[in-house]
Order: structure tokens, then sequence, then C-alpha cells
């Protein structure tokens, strides 16, 4: 291992990291504006300009913030579970490629950190863990409103997550392999949320699912649980659950990007890295367009749909795929 | 030096998170220790070259099983140690049986021939794909095709058991 | 349309397992169609099934061949199981129909599950590695602690199924850990291949590991047939269980695991036997008398079977240790005399017995004997042929196995084998003395035998006597089936 290899990677990770860290408070400030014009009203506007720092000063707020620890809570976990979820979210980041390889100094260098061969397994993997940051949350702060919704996410993710993987195997079959750079190099000719349109909309409406966001953000209810499994936390716990939110529906943009709408590629002259950040925006957006749009499900009709609807068509999707593969040989 | 170094840390993690699973007396930690044993595993296989077994351990056991048993855990809301074990006799002789087995398995790991001669040796070298999704999928289905079928049985019988057992209604 | 890659998969090889698994699914979605009230119907198809399957084994009797890659085997010894596997488990759907209309239980999970079952035994009858042998077990556990426990309202069979779990899940894993260290050791769970490293061919193995693995697999093993000491889970399983069930467990399952036990310890372990037939010994004597002796103090007829079968675990135990060609046919000829005797005893069990586990009691049964002069000449029979006494199928397979111990040396295992004889006479003659010699404590009503029944009684008491006078043709299946294996 060289030095140039040793500063290739710590420069990459330095960029993912800040590009997930900085750009959550960009993207809460574009959900608040967007909800606010979609609702007719202005959203925030006093401070900076166009209100852009608004959500910086809301993290410092948070920052000064008391913290909290609610009598009787398990101290370690109460600790440990803000940290889980918020790690789980950045390592997830390490694997998804935002461009395709750049000659820099004579090095041949890949965008994105890491190109591991099972890289959609090394995302499922890391996703299945991001439920125990919630989940523990909700345990920790010995509370019932944070338990119910720590429950509640856990059953959710648990079930969704299931659905989310099937829906990525007809990728995997098309391709031959679980490389999430390859699968983005095989979209050059033709995007695949052409030929998987089917497992396109059942992998967003999982990715939803599995960010708690609504109309799937059951987790959190504040109508009927107070605000979920983050009741108890406060000051810089808190703002770690929210970075996590935040940052793990960019990984979830990432992959659909990556693996339905073309990766890097796009039409014209400008840049992959380019086209992905514009993708990027274009699906958060449609994230927050959802909250605006939908009502909140009730808790059974979503593990209902989740069990009888999603899972058995992402299970016919991948039958019909395979035997579609087969006859084409 | 590399090797021996990830393989302390993992192994450490491991046999010390175990007994944590066995010594704790808050059954949610146990659970936690039990997901760090199993993720310090994961570990093991990424160095034997499974990379594919070490995903699914973090995916399926890790991520799926712990959770469930973390589920039951609080809706049980069971926080504090309960002693299932009767004190003194029966206790006594899990300690002296434990120890006994400890004992003879330790001795057949130390005894010559239990090291590095005979089959348990370093295997030859490894194929190119070894551990690859794409090699354990082909001798999924061709040697080890039997084997494979057989196990899906075993789950869809699990799950008739699981819905016979549990479903509301029972009679009518 | 071609594979990639060869595929070792021939389908003749495990027709009737293909047929018993199939019949199960398609009962699965029976029950979405039939409506409520017509469940029984399932019975029905789950002996059309097994009758399928059953006449295609008759066909493979004489075959042998080997498949999936060596983990399968078709030869007598997996054909002759099949068959009684298939038998004994018609005899059950044909019992249960009684049972599971008195107690408002028709459902058709029940038969898939027995079905199931059945195909896990038949996985272990025909399994040639540790890896198939394991999960056949597996899937014959699971469906039977679901069936121990499928009177989901009483007590007494979630207390069964409960204990059932835990320990034999337990047992599982000790097993589980014994194939790993085997195959750690010899880097195979072949069982050929593992009899060819423990012979010497090839590479040196550790011996130490070896053994240790050979005596963890020998306690799952000991474990699922209920030989003493990991008998402990048997005499409540049996009694909390729906009768039906354990006249089930009692016979299929039990025969399977041997014949488990029979490959694992004849092929692969068997160039080691010099180390483990007095291990296996002196659990065989354990288990007689252990059994024989708890049996005598027992008031409740379910549990005094029980018990009763821990014994017989013991005989055929005597079998193995025997060895070869002589001691395997003894053990399989005497397991296929207790399946037919036990299931005949069991059937009056559950003829006899009423609503909420009455009339399981010993005392239940004073003063049956002149009331119902039909069923007690039955119940006197299979009590006859299960404490050996001539001229029933028990006593020519006591005499058989306690034969082959005393021509292979192992005369003590005899001598140990006659004194249980002797003692089990004891408790099963017990309840011939108060069936006649007693006056009933009150009235007892009328019993009409259901036609299944009767089909149920004819055949066990068939089985029990027809080899007790000519055991030539049973002699002959067990002998040609041991001999398939060493070949």
């Amino acid at each position: 291992m060289d030095l140039a290899t040793i500063i290739e990677a710590v420069v990459k990770v330095l960029i993912v990291l800040g590009f997930v860290l900085m750009g959550v408070p960009l993207i809460v400030w574009m959900e608040r504006k967007v909800l606010g014009h979609m609702q007719d009203r202005i959203g925030p506007e006093r401070v900076g300009p166009f209100g852009l720092l608004q959500t910086i000063a809301d993290g410092m707020k948070l920052f000064f913030k008391e913290d909290m620890l609610p009598a009787q809570a398990d101290k370690v976990v109460f600790f440990l579970a803000p940290g889980l979820s918020i790690v789980t979210a950045l390592v997830a980041a390490t694997v998804v490629p935002w461009g395709d390889t750049v000659t820099l100094f004579g090095r041949e260098i890949g965008l994105r950190i890491t190109d591991v061969n099972i890289a959609l397994l090394f995302l499922l993997g890391t996703t299945s863990m991001g439920v125990y940051g919630i989940v523990l949350g909700g345990w920790a702060s010995n509370s019932k409103y944070p338990l119910l919704g720590g429950l509640r996410s856990s059953a959710q993710m648990i079930s969704y997550e299931l659905a989310q993987g099937i829906s990525l195997v007809p990728i995997v079959m098309i391709t031959g392999s679980l490389s999430l750079s390859q699968i983005g190099r095989a979209q050059e000719s033709m995007w695949f949320v052409v030929p998987q349109f089917f497992a396109f909309v059942i992998f967003v409406i999982c990715a939803v699912a599995e960010t708690n966001r609504a109309p799937f953000d059951l987790a959190e209810a504040e109508t009927e649980l107070v605000a979920g499994f983050h009741t108890e936390f406060s000051s810089m716990k808190f703002a770690l659950y929210f970075l996590s939110e935040y940052a793990n529906m960019m990984v979830v943009a990432g992959v659909a990007i990556t693996c339905f709408l073309g990766a890097w590629h796009g039409p014209g002259p400008i840049p992959g890295v380019l086209w992905f950040l514009i993708k990027l925006s274009l699906f958060l957006f449609f994230f927050i367009w959802l909250r605006a749009t939908f009502p909140r499900l009730r808790y059974d009709q979503l593990m209902g749909f989740g069990w009888k609807v999603l899972l058995p068509a992402s299970l016919l999707n991948m039958a019909v795929t395979a035997v579609v593969l087969v006859m084409k040989g | 030096m590399t090797e021996i170094i990830l393989f302390s840390l993992f192994a450490l993690t491991a046999v010390t998170c175990a007994l944590g699973v066995v010594f704790h007396k808050n059954p949610v930690h146990c659970a936690l220790l039990l997901v760090a044993v199993l993720l310090s595993l994961a570990g093991l296989f990424i160095m034997l070259h499974a990379q594919f077994i070490a995903a699914l351990q973090v995916i399926v056991y890790a991520g799926a099983i712990m959770v469930l048993f973390l589920f039951v855990l609080m809706l049980l809301n069971v926080r504090r140690h309960e002693d299932v074990l009767t004190p003194g006799a029966a206790k006594g002789f899990g300690f002296l049986f434990a120890l006994i087995v400890f004992v003879e398995l330790l001795w057949v790991a130390l005894s010559p021939g239990g090291g590095e001669q005979g089959s348990v040796g370093a295997p030859a070298a490894l194929p190119q794909e070894f551990g690859s999704p794409a090699a354990i999928g082909r001798i999924l289905y061709t040697t080890w095709l039997y084997p494979f079928e057989i196990t899906s049985i075993l789950l869809l019988v699990a799950v008739v058991g699981a819905v016979l057992l549990a479903r509301r209604k029972f009679v009518g | 349309m071609t594979f990639p890659f060869p595929v070792d998969a021939s389908l003749s090889l495990i027709e009737p397992l293909l047929i018993v698994c199939g019949v199960g699914i398609l009962l699965l979605l029976l029950d979405l169609v039939l409506p409520h009230g017509q469940k029984h119907l399932t019975a029905w198809v789950a002996l059309g099934g097994l009758g399928w399957a059953l006449i295609r084994t008759l066909a493979q009797w004489g075959l042998s061949e080997r498949g999936y890659a060596g983990m399968v085997s078709l030869d007598n010894l997996s054909t002759l199981f099949n068959v009684v596997f298939l038998c004994s488990t018609a005899i059950v759907v044909l019992l249960s129909m009684a049972f599971l209309k008195r107690e408002e239980v028709e459902h058709a999970e029940y038969h898939a599950l027995l079905l199931f079952a059945t195909s896990g035994m038949m996985m272990l009858a025909s399994g040639l590695d540790l890896i198939t042998l394991f999960l056949g077990i597996e899937v014959l556990s699971i469906s039977l602690y679901i069936l121990a426990g499928y009177r989901r309202n009483s007590d007494a069979s979630n207390e069964a199924a409960m204990k059932y779990f835990l320990l034999g899940a337990f047992a599982s894993g000790i097993l589980l850990y014994g194939i790993a260290l085997v195959y750690g050791a010899t880097g195979t769970t072949s069982l050929h291949r593992i009899g060819e490293a423990i012979a010497g061919v090839g590479a040196p193995v550790p011996e130490g590991l070896i053994y240790a693995g050979m005596s963890l697999i020998l306690v799952g093993l000991a474990f699922k047939v209920a030989a003493v000491p990991f008998h402990m889970w048997t005499p409540d399983v049996y009694q909390g269980a729906p009768t039906p069930i354990t006249a089930f467990l009692s016979a299929g399952p039990k025969a399977a695991a041997f014949a488990a036990f029979l490959r694992v310890f004849f092929i692969a372990f068997g160039p080691a036997q010099a180390e483990w037939d007095m291990v296996l010994g002196v659990i065989a004597v354990l288990t007689m008398t252990v059994g024989n002796i708890a049996a005598i103090a027992q008031t409740n007829v379910k549990r005094m079977l029980a018990y009763s079968s821990i014994a017989h675990s013991g005989y055929v135990l005597i079998g193995l240790v025997s060895g070869g060609l002589v001691g395997g046919t003894g053990a399989v000829f005497y397991l296929m005399a207790y399946v037919a005797m036990n299931l005949g005893a069991f059937g009056i069990v559950v003829l006899l017995e009423s609503k909420a586990d009455r009339g399981e009691e010993l005392k239940d049964y004073a003063g049956i004997g002149f009331k119902y002069p039909l069923i007690g000449a039955l119940l006197s029979l299979f009590m006859l042929s299960l404490s050996g006494i001539p001229p029933t199928v028990g006593f020519v397979g006591k005499l058989y196995l306690f034969g082959t111990a005393v021509q292979t040396g192992h005369v003590w295992l005899a001598v140990f084998g006659v004194l249980n004889s002797a003692i089990s006479v004891f408790y099963y003659l017990r309840l011939l003395v108060l069936m006649y010699m007693r006056e009933s404590q009150e009235t007892l009503p009328a019993i009409r035998i259901p036609l299944a029944m009767a089909v149920v009684l004819t055949v066990a008491a068939v089985g029990t006597l027809w080899p007790g006078l000519f055991p030539n043709t049973w002699f002959h299946a067990a002998q040609e089936s041991v001999r398939s294996i060493f070949s």
C-alpha cells in the first residue's frame, strides 16, 4: 500500500462524509421550502438568503441544548443507539458509486470509496443493522411511547427489507454481478427502470418505508406516539438521529439511482458526477413531494401491504425475470 | 502479520462477547452482545475468503433473527435476569459437565494429530472464484442440490407449524 | 434449454419422497378450497398419496442406486424402511379419524404435517451424508414438535410440545456440533468417505477429534431414539401428545432414527467399532433396565407404553452392538415387529379413551376383557407380543436378537435382555389381569368399532401374529436390507 493509495482513500472518505453531512442541512432546508410552497406558504426566509442558514441555526441550537438522560434509562444503550444509527448510515454510503473512473495525476481513480464485489449485499447488511439504532433507542428510553415506536419500526423495517432485497434480485440476475459499479456500467445503453419498472416501483415504496419517511413514518407518528422512538432524546443525540434519517435518504436514493435510473449515465456533455447529483436532488424532491401528498397509513395496513402485496409482487417479478432470461438464453 | 492482528481482534471480540452473553444479567444486553459475536464471526468469514457467507451472516442473523429476539425480549419486558436454573445441584452439574466437555475438547485439540497433520491443515490453493456468490450458487444447485431442496421442505414445515400454533381461531 | 452445468438429479431415485411431499403440499392447498366441516376429506387424500407412494416403493425393491453426488441411496434398506414408514403413517391417519372428530380439531394441516414428517423419515433412511441426515432429522422433528402440541387448548399437549421442542432443539445442536467435528477431522460429510478416512485410507486423521465428534453424534441420535440417559422427554411427550400422535411417535420416527443410527455407525464409524460397541452396549443395558423398571410404577397407560418404548429401544440397540449383517438384521426385524405390535396397542388405547384424556388410566381398563371380548383379545395379543411370548412376532424378534448377541460374543447383553424381558412381563400382564380379573367401577358404555379402526386393528393383529408363526418373509426382507448397505 503506497502513500498515493492512502491519500486517495482519505480524500474520498472526506468527500463522501463531507457531502453527506453537509448535504443534510441543505436537504432539510429544501424540504421545508418545498413543503412550504406546496402548502401555499413561504417556508423559512429570515436566516440568510432564502432562509438557507435556517437549518444551520437549528443545528447550533440543538448543540447548545441540555442533554437529558431519562431516569431509569439504560445508560449504555441510550448512548449507543443514536451512534449506531448514524454509523450504519455513513458506512452504507461508502459503497455507492457517484461516477465512473477518472484519471488524475496519472492514476486511475474510481469514484466511490470502495468497490467491494458484494456491494449490494453489503448495503442490505448495513441497512439491516440500522434497525438497531431505532429499536434500541426506543427501548433504552424506558418510556412507553418510544418503546412502541421502536417496536413498530423494527417490525416495519424487517418486513420491507425483504421486499426491497428481492426487488433488487432481477437487477443482479441481468447484470450477473452484485457490484454497484458493475451495475452502474451495465446501464450505459438502457436504464434498468425500463425493463424492471415493477421492481423499481417496489423498491421505491420499500425505500420510503425503510427510511421511516411519510407516509410510512409510523415509528414517530406524532399524533399517537408523541415523537416515537426519539421522544426522550435531546441535544446532539437527537441531532444524530436527525442526521441519520437524512443520510439514509441519500443512500437509498443513491442506490435507486445506481440500480434503476442509469447511475451516472445521462445524455449530453454533462459529466457523470453532475448527472448523479441532478438525479439525487430530483429523487430527494420526490421524497418530499410524497410527504406533502399522502396521509399516513394505519399500522396494520402498512404491515398487510408489505407482506401481502409487496413481497408476493417482488417474488413474482423475480420469477418472471428469471423465466425471461432463461428463454432469451 | 495483518492477518494475525485481525484474527486476534475478531476472535477475542467473539469470545469475550460470547462470555458476556452467558454472564450478563440484562437480557437485552445479552442479545446485543450476541449481535457483536455474530458480527465478529462475519469478520472471520471474510478473512476466510467467504464474503458471501459473511454478508448472509450479517443480513440474516445479526439483521433479522436478532431483531426478532430483541422484539420478543422487549414485548415481554424482561428487565431483570431471571434465574431459570434451580440453584445448587443443577447448576453445579451444569458447570461440571461443561468443564468436562471443555477439557476434553482442549485435550483433543492439543493432542498430537489434532493440529497440523491430517485433513485439518491448510487446504490447497483456493479456486479463483472461491466464496463468491456465483461459486456458491453453482455448488448449491449441483452437488448440494438435494440438501438445498429438502431445506425448503424444512422451512415450509416450520411455517405451517407457526401458523397452525399461533393463529387466533382454531376450532371452526 | 440446457443447464450450463451438469446436474446429477434423478427424480426416480426419490420418487416416493416426492409423492409424499407433493401430496403434503396439495393438502395445504386443498385446505383453502374445502369448506368447514369437509376437512376430514383430507384424510382420504393423504391415504391415497401414501398408497400411491407405497406402490411405487414396492416397485423399487431390489434396486440399488446412488445419486445426488452420492448423498442419496436407493437400496433395500431405504426401500424396506420406506414401506414401514408409509404403512405406519397410513395406520396413524386411520387411527386419527375418530380422534380428530371427537376432539373437533379436523384440519388439513394435521395430515399435511404427518406427510411431511414421513418425508423426513424417508430422507433419514436414504441419507448417505451427514448433512442430509441432519436435515431429515430436522424435517421430522419439527413436524413432530408441532403435532405433539396439536391440541392447543390442552395444557398437557402444550407442555409436551414445549418440552419436546426445547430438548429436541438442544439435541439437534449437539448432533450438529458432532457433525462439525467429524467434518473438521475428515474434511467430508459423506458417510462412506468418513468410513474410509477412519479405516486409514489416505492421509491420517486426528483421532481425538473424530471420537469427540462421534460421541456427540451418538448423544444426538440416542436422544432421537429415546435411549437412556437421553430419554427424559419421552414419558411427558408421549402422555401429553394426542394419542394418535403418540402412536406415530413410537413407530415411524423411532424406526427412522434407528435407520440413521444403522447407516452412521455401520458405514461411517464401522471401522471404529471397537471404540463404540462397549459404550453402546452399556447404553443398551441402561435403556432396557430403566425403561422396564420405570414402566412398572406407572398408572397411566400412555406413560407406561412410553417407558415400554424406551425399553424396546434398548433391545434394538443390542442388535446394533452385535454389529455386522446378523446384528443389523436382528435390529431391523425387531423394529418391524415393534412397529406392528405397538401401533396395535395404541390403536386400542385410542379406541377406549374418550374426550379430554379420559380413559387413559390403568384402572379404566378394569373389567373390559369380558365386556368387550374382541378388544380384550386383541389387546392381550399385543401385550403378549410386547412382552415376547410365543407365538407372536415379539417372541421371534427377541429370540433372534439375543441369539445374535450370543453369536457375536456379547453374552452379557443377551443375559440382560432376557432378565429385562422377564421384568417387562410383569407390567404387560398386569394389564391383562386388570382386564379379566377385576370388576369395572362404573358401567361401561357399548363401543362400536369404526371401520377405519377395524382396518388398523386387523392389520396390526395380522402383523403381530403372522410373522410370529412364519417369520421367513420378514426375516428375508430385513436381511436383504442390511446386506444392501454393506455392498
